[in-house]
């Protein structure tokens, strides 16, 4: 049933959080491509609001996942330039499944455009993540990141198998919180692990999955 | 209580919970970032500096701090590993 389903990401990466964020996304694609979605991946200066529309309208896209910064309002693409705004575009996330990796944009942005056939997950607040400056140039290689990301990441795998809206942030939400556990044994009591784990609980906290409980690719 | 009580305990709530935060802070490997959305990403100093000065990204450590105090307090260990 996958065949002709498309999702589309949004890379901005002008910047270390946005070229993190970016760099996990290669995850999402991969196993996009992996089960037979055409994926649009708007990267770097393709991340713009022109081209955003554009695709949009044209491919139809069942996911959108968009990382980048944002306000209660909006989400950014490449170098900060605003791609969905609330009472401006947001009609375009409708009867889709969107999933913004930005701050706070699930506070009035989500609530505007979710629904009874379109579901919005993201955060209410500050989307947080921890790094570690040697691997500021391999992203993929940074292990404290890897911890907040992976468990991001949980929301569109479970998507792209399957699963529905809700239970694709619940799923999400436990990998947040198995991350919290494992950090606060005492094989990681060392302060780096005490900060990633209140970040993570924070993550996890600020998620929500709003509209469509059911929804399906 | 009176107001000037309950303004001195306010103060020096916010004080205590600053010196927490810069405290716990200064703990951190100096190898630590931290993203904090489109306010940047920032070094254990410059993190340190934001919550001295109290300003929007000092406002938003110390919030995560509380949400963590408030987890612990209501039992974030069931909450992590269910009613045993």
């Amino acid at each position: 049933m996958v065949k002709g389903k498309k999702i589309l990401i949004t890379r901005p990466e002008h910047d270390f959080g946005t070229k993190y964020l970016s760099f996990w996304a290669k995850e999402v694609i991969e196993t996009a491509n992996r089960k037979g979605f055409d994926v649009i991946d708007l990267h770097r200066e393709k991340a713009e609001q022109k081209e955003f529309e554009g695709r949009v309208n044209k491919t139809n896209p069942s996911l959108i996942m968009l990382n980048g910064h944002g306000d209660e309002n909006t989400v950014t693409g490449h170098d900060n330039k605003t791609i969905i705004e609330k009472g401006k575009n947001e009609k375009l996330l409708k009867k889709r499944i969107t999933y913004a990796v930005s701050c706070d944009s699930a506070k009035n942005l989500g609530e505007s455009c979710a629904d009874n056939d379109t579901t919005y997950i993201g955060y209410e607040k500050s989307f947080i993540f921890n790094l570690d400056r040697k691997y500021l140039n391999r992203p993929l290689d940074d292990q404290r990141a890897k911890r907040f990301l992976d468990s991001s990441n949980q929301v569109p795998l479970s998507l792209l198998k399957g699963h529905p809206s809700k239970e694709a942030s619940e799923r999400s939400k436990e990998a947040f919180k198995r991350e919290v556990g494992s950090l606060l044994t005492s094989l990681h009591s060392d302060p780096d692990s005490q900060a990633d784990a209140k970040d993570l609980w924070w993550d996890m906290q600020c998620q929500v999955c709003l509209g469509a409980q059911n929804k399906k690719l | 209580m009176s107001k000037n009580k309950t303004q001195k305990s306010g103060i020096n709530t916010d004080e205590e919970i600053r010196n927490l935060v810069i405290a716990r802070l200064n703990t951190l490997s100096p190898d630590t970032m931290k993203s904090i959305g489109n306010e940047g990403v920032f070094t254990r100093d410059e993190l340190i500096n934001n919550v001295q000065k109290g300003n929007k990204i000092g406002r938003t450590i110390e919030a995560v701090e509380m949400e963590w105090i408030r987890a612990m307090k209501t039992g974030l260990i069931q909450k992590l590993y269910g009613q045993r």
